[in-house]
């Protein structure tokens, strides 16, 4: 087996509805260079406790899922960050491509290399998360650069390649008229945004960041109501 | 052979025999649009509706039943015409004089009649009491033959729920046979047949079939008398819509007077009533609106039925369930869908009439039915958790394109096959009794082959499965002779005289037999053979628990390892019942389903391999156990689309929870996804799947404040029940359930 050929999965969700368009297999991948104050996975940080797939046998098993996908569903890669294992997911997703499968990745867009830029060639949409519009919120929130991210971003313009924008709101940090109304305008300039979508942050990791033993710097946070999620929604990105 | 009835029907074979089918095929109109066309409650409909909420509310607040009719036996002529409000109804007839109120059914056992009365604070009159006291029932028949190796298997709750005290049910009379011809061509033709039968050798099969055939006779007489109190000749065909779907539920009304069966499934009745719709709707006579208040009014009927149990019972079919099983949709032979417009109109009833356990509305999925059904399927499920799936394109090939579903899962060509039921035998508690060489720790009782304990320190895979397999026989043979002692008492002391008329004379038969257990024996064998298992001994040396080391695959999950473990069980029980003969040469045929009787058989069962410990519930009919489905709800449905329909004929149940934010974002999301779902879920020849869409708060919530949520519907197993009428152990066992949620 090439190294190339090896994927660290953290968990498997075959009944993914909220990853893309229709039913996905979403495949969750460990590893990330950010640390964003809110993540629900905590669990793919540590580079420990992964399973290891080998391309086919990641394609054998989605091949047992394709019955389900209908004509918009498919495969979902996220994690984690996908882009960590950029050049292991070329194989799988040239293979998914032949076999005519729908491919949707979900990143931060945090990373840019040769392999990424490869990769992308076989995405069908690029579910996109930009956590701030600030660049040093940004850092605060995630220990990352926003200028990675727009830099994605640009790429995923100059390839046309259909993106959603994601953020996650929390209260008091970005939700924000100033935070809200610069995302509307960024993402405006895109054609290749087809759709922002606003989420509530939710504190029900919690009990995974008990069960790992590491320290939830939001763990005291109030969720934010699905009500208000759909009301911001409404109020920016009614048009999507 | 013509009746004015007839009128502008196309001709066949129908006019020369009976033969529904061939009707339908002649003049069905197939529908492949959408729900737009339906029409909402009328306020006649939603007023009678009221009247009857009201009377349900007062059911729950006696305790469940609101009445019993003590004074006398319930037959076809025993009550005089019964309504909710005259005036106010389109659809007449109930089984007793008054709404709700139950009659008394002692043909199965008096005892168990006796004891239901009794549970609810009524009493048997002397005069009913003694007059069967001079009488065998089904329940004297089968405890004179029982052998004490029958009895014994009982007693340990190896082989449970058996209809020895009961109605078999799980026969549907094909009622649409006397909206088509009407009751006296019916007679004619049974005569006919029994001068037929008359002139043969008279071996006991000729002489029984002769003297089934006269009590067959009788009971349609019974039944033109039966309509008679409601002011209705049903001797000559029904010549309108509104008289057709009022032949057909007098048909239905009378069996369910006569016989108590578990199961009283309705068949197929949709489309046959299109025929009629459509014809008078092109006439003129009718609207959409009447269409469905006809519909409405023959639903909330259905809804009114009643049978009078005792508690015991209530355990293994929780919820009064009356299996009042409507199968829709579904593919013809001949390509075209078999959706009508009043497959519509019969799911419609969950928002005319607001959701409902019966009947128990089942679709028969089919890769090709209408895009617009499928869809307004799946908003119906999201929307009222309270329609079951199965899967038509492996049915069809088996039963044809007019079969119907009894119960939950069995399918029957609706008037030419019918089937023994046999509730079921526990899988996992076998294992118990077999490492313990024939010894019931539960029970206390020796049953079976005796031999030693199991030896070893730790459990071998190879030896268990061996000592496991000489146990399975035993009990195998055991359970088909048992089945045949009760079904011939059955025949002989409770025989469905009318739904057996609605029957051609010369049927096909089936014996049904049933498994629990399964996820819970297939991870235990999966424990034993890919972890260690260390039994732990009593002071008595017999093994009443297990240490298990390390993990272990676990049935859900898509994974071969174990799932074939199950796959393989399957076809070996099925093969192994096949070794005995059963009663009048009847096929065998198995299912994995266990209604609500997955508690009580986990009560009686001790800790087993997969870490599940004495008295738990198990997980019902094939699903696996609780929290165990670790990749999600699509692997868990692989794990059970392995399961081979070809040796589990009775049916194979998946019953499936899941949160409305996992299954989509917004509601047109979750139905599109739901049709995905089924449609791979079936593509991989999979039988059966309850949906319901639901948060588990609610029901928790519901468990806590039950007059909160009056009408709740949940599905359980093979069929729907009003969360409420569960008991709590029922009620906690089913927020226990995986409700499938991606985080």
């Amino acid at each position: 087996m090439k190294r190339s050929d090896i994927i660290k999965v953290s968990s498997i969700q075959t009944l993914g509805t909220l990853d893309g368009p229709g039913i996905r297999f979403v495949v969750f991948l460990k590893g990330c260079p950010l640390r964003c104050m809110y993540c629900h996975n905590p669990e793919t940080w540590a580079d420990d406790e992964y399973q290891i797939y080998n391309v086919d046998d990641l394609v054998n098993m989605i091949m047992r899922y394709t019955p389900y996908f209908g004509k918009d569903g498919g495969v979902s890669v996220s994690g984690g960050e996908p882009l960590v294992q950029a050049a292991a997911l070329i194989g799988l997703f040239k293979k998914l491509k032949n076999l005519n499968i729908n491919i949707v990745l979900d990143t931060s867009g945090c990373l840019w290399n040769d392999d990424v830029s490869e990769l992308l060639k076989y995405v069908d949409l690029c579910i996109l998360d930009i956590k701030h519009t600030d660049k040093e919120e940004y850092f605060r929130l995630t220990k990352g650069n926003l200028c990675d991210t727009l830099y994605f971003l640009n790429m995923l313009e100059k390839r046309g390649i259909d993106t959603w924008i994601r953020q996650v709101i929390v209260n008091g940090l970005n939700d924000d008229v100033k935070q809200l109304s610069c995302l509307r305008e960024l993402t405006q300039q895109y054609k290749c945004v087809k759709k922002v979508e606003l989420l509530g942050f939710k504190n029900i990791c919690k009990t995974k960041y008990e069960r790992l033993n590491i320290l939830f710097p939001m763990g005291n946070i109030a969720e934010t109501e699905s009500k208000k999620v759909e009301q911001l929604q409404k109020k920016y990105f009614s048009n999507e | 052979m013509n009746y004015k009835a007839w009128d502008s029907f196309v001709g066949g074979n129908w006019q020369e025999d009976i033969d529904v089918r061939d009707f339908i095929q002649k003049n069905y109109t197939p529908y492949a649009g959408e729900g737009n066309f339906l029409a909402k409650a009328t306020s006649r409909t939603a007023r009678l509706m009221n009247k009857v909420n009201e009377l349900f509310a007062k059911e729950q607040a006696s305790g469940g039943v609101l009445s019993v009719d003590t004074q006398k036996a319930t037959t076809l002529l025993s009550h005089n015409a019964g309504y909710i409000d005259k005036d106010d109804e389109i659809i007449v007839g109930l089984q007793t004089e008054k709404p709700l109120e139950r009659g008394v059914n002692p043909f199965g056992g008096i005892r168990m009649a006796k004891e239901a009365c009794e549970a609810y604070g009524f009493k048997m009159s002397d005069e009913l009491l003694d007059k069967f006291t001079y009488r065998t029932t089904h329940n004297d028949g089968v405890f004179k033959a029982y052998s004490d190796e029958m009895r014994l298997a009982r007693k340990a709750a190896v082989i449970t729920g058996l209809p020895d005290a009961y109605g078999r049910g799980r026969i549907i009379g094909d009622y649409r046979r006397v909206a088509l011809y009407g009751v006296d061509y019916l007679i004619e033709k049974k005569n006919q047949d029994k001068k037929a039968v008359g002139a043969r050798n008279m071996n006991e099969e000729n002489i029984r079939l002769c003297e089934e055939l006269s009590e067959q006779i009788q009971s349609l007489n019974d039944l033109k008398q039966m309509a008679a109190k409601y002011g209705y000749d049903i001797s000559l065909p029904a010549q309108t819509a509104k008289e057709a779907v009022q032949w057909t539920y007098f048909g239905y009304l009378g069996a369910i007077k006569e016989q108590n069966g578990a199961a009283m499934s309705l068949g197929r009745t949709a489309t046959f009533f299109d025929i009629y719709f459509e014809r008078d709707m092109k006439k003129g006579l009718i609207d959409e609106i009447t269409a469905q208040e006809i519909i409405d009014d023959f639903v909330i009927k259905l809804r009114m039925a009643r049978h009078l149990r005792t508690p015991a019972y209530n355990e293994l079919f929780g919820g009064d369930p009356m299996w009042i099983t409507e199968s829709l949709g579904g593919m013809g032979e001949d390509g075209r869908t078999l959706v009508t417009k009043t497959s519509f109109r019969m799911l419609n009833t969950l928002y005319t009439l607001g959701s409902s356990a019966e009947p128990n509305l089942t679709v028969l999925w089919s890769e090709n039915l209408p895009e617009g059904f499928k869809k307004f399927c799946a908003q119906t499920s999201c929307d009222t958790s309270s329609i079951q799936y199965e899967n038509d394109d492996v049915m069809r090939p088996l039963y044809g394109d007019d079969y119907a579903i009894a119960c939950c899962v069995s399918a029957m060509k609706v008037g030419k096959q019918m089937q023994f039921f046999g509730a079921r035998c526990n899988l996992a508690k076998l294992l118990n009794i077999a490492l313990n060489g024939g010894h019931d720790c539960v029970s206390g009782l020796d049953i079976g082959p005796q031999h030693a304990v199991y030896e070893d320190e730790y459990l071998d895979y190879d030896k268990v499965v061996k000592r496991y397999y000489e146990y399975l026989q035993w009990l195998l043979r055991l359970y088909v002779n048992t089945m045949n002692v009760i079904h011939f008492m059955h025949d002989k002391y409770a025989y469905e005289k009318l739904q057996m008329a609605l029957h051609d004379t010369h049927i096909e038969r089936f014996m049904a037999f049933g498994i629990a257990g399964l996820s819970v024996i297939t991870d235990s064998l999966s424990a034993i053979k890919y972890a260690k298992v260390k039994p732990i001994r009593d002071e008595n040396g017999y093994i009443t628990d297990y240490e298990t080391i390390g993990d272990f695959p676990k049935f859900g999950n898509d994974d071969d390892r174990v799932d074939s473990i199950a796959k393989n069980l399957i076809k070996i029980v099925y093969e192994n019942l096949t070794k005995t003969q059963a009663y009048r040469n009847a096929i065998h045929t198995l299912s994995v389903l266990t209604i609500t009787s997955n508690v009580v058989y986990g009560r009686k069962t001790g800790s087993t391999p997969d870490g599940r410990k004495k008295g738990e519930a198990f997980a019902p009919g094939a699903n696996p156990m609780h929290g165990r489905e670790l990749n999600g709800a699509l692997a868990a449905l692989n794990s059970m689309s392995k399961l081979e329909y070809k040796y589990a004929r009775d049916g194979i149940s998946n019953t499936f929870s899941i949160v409305p934010n996992t299954l989509g974002a917004n509601a047109q999301e979750r139905s599109s996804n739901l049709v995905n779902i089924l449609d791979g879920y079936f593509s991989k020849g999979a039988h059966h799947i309850n949906v319901n869409v639901m948060n588990r708060q609610m029901l928790v919530d519901a468990y806590n404040d039950p007059c909160a949520y009056p009408n709740l519907t949940i599905r359980v197993s093979g069929y729907a029940v009003n969360f409420h009428k569960l008991t709590k152990e029922q009620q906690k066992e089913v927020i226990k359930r995986t409700f499938h949620e991606a985080l």
